[in-house]
């Protein structure tokens, strides 16, 4: 995984590198907003064997950096029912929280239309609360990070409202879980698809 | 007047160090794996099985003191040949493997009640448990 975190930050470089000959743009812009999204997992691991698919919520808040290219945190929440317990002990329903941070550069297409590249790193905490016979609510959480891509497509309305949509593809380290050999390779990672809607209002002029 | 007062703390001190709470933990999962056997060592078939977790909480509510908890931390089935494999979190109870509607006659693992038997991962070995054949009959 050392491979992966080396090739996120080295990716960082030519974005810094570009946007410093490009697209001039002086003035400091802020955005935030909510988003919507329907995750998938995919590929032979337990987090695709063992949960079905809920919708998600998050919310980022970005700044540009340097003219076109900026940094951006968010949080976004979704919940996971179970269609087996093989893999996951007695949970009755997960729920997986992300924290990450992005690098984004914008480039505009139109006087509408921007496209906005995102690549990023995220914690990943899925916990299980377990069904339970008597009053205590035992849960437990497993943890790991998710390398994302996320391209966005932005409409502007106006200079202050952009509504967009992505397709994100995110790789899921899982490699901290510790499980018998024989298993290791449904816990080591996992790939994640999310669809996601979402709008963000901008502080000034871009 | 201070005595009895230090006495009391020092009391409720370890009431509380000695009964630590069940918990879970889902940074490790281990995998419990066997076989069930009937009297004349026959497979078993189709039998439900359930692991529980099991801890003392010290409670205030009444009638207070310390309770014995126990949560189920996995299920599952014997297959036609009787064996069986759990998956299940890691906690810092004991764990005991339950076999509903039988007794254990025979077990090399430690039994704590008449229709079960412990599941010890301080013997885990890369976190799989291996237990021998377990003989079992109806009550």
């Amino acid at each position: 995984m050392k491979v992966a975190r080396f090739l996120f930050f080295i990716s960082l470089f030519p974005i810094l590198a570009y946007s410093q000959q490009h697209d001039p743009q002086p003035d400091k812009t802020l955005f935030w907003g909510p988003t919507v999204g329907h995750p998938v997992f995919t590929g032979n691991n337990f987090l695709n064997h063992s949960y079905t698919h809920r919708p998600s919520i998050s919310l980022e808040l970005g700044v540009n950096i340097y003219r076109n290219f900026g940094l951006s945190a968010s949080v976004r929440y979704h919940g996971a029912g179970l269609q087996t317990t093989q893999y996951v002990g007695n949970s009755k329903r997960g729920g997986i929280t992300e924290g990450g941070i992005f690098a984004f550069y914008l480039i505009p297409i139109s006087d509408h239309w921007h496209f906005v590249p995102k690549v990023g790193v995220a914690t990943f905490h899925l916990t299980n609360r377990m069904a339970s016979d008597h009053s205590e609510n035992y849960r437990y959480t497993s943890e790991g990070e998710i390398y994302l891509l996320r391209p966005e497509m932005h409409y502007f309305f106006n200079q202050r409202i952009s509504l967009f949509s992505s397709l994100e593809y995110g790789y899921v380290d899982l490699s901290r879980i510790q499980v018998t050999r024989e298993l290791r390779h449904l816990y080591r990672a996992s790939h994640q698809f999310h669809l996601s809607v979402g709008v963000r209002l901008w502080t000034s002029k871009r | 007047m201070k005595q009895p007062a230090l006495l009391l703390s020092v009391i409720f001190v370890v009431l509380f160090a000695g009964c630590r709470k069940l918990a879970f933990y889902g940074d490790t999962f281990y995998t419990v794996r066997g076989k069930i056997v009937d009297a004349a060592n026959q497979p078993v078939a189709n039998l439900p099985l359930v692991l529980y977790a099991v801890g003392a909480e010290f409670s205030l509510a009444p009638p207070g003191g310390t309770r014995q908890v126990r949560q189920l931390s996995a299920n599952g089935m014997t297959g036609a040949d009787g064996a069986f494999r759990l998956i299940f979190p890691k906690s810092n109870g004991q764990h005991a493997l339950i076999l509903e509607n039988y007794q254990v006659i025979d077990s090399l693992e430690g039994s704590l009640c008449a229709t079960c038997v412990e599941v010890d991962i301080e013997a885990a070995r890369d976190y799989l448990i291996e237990i021998a054949p377990i003989r079992v009959a109806l009550p």
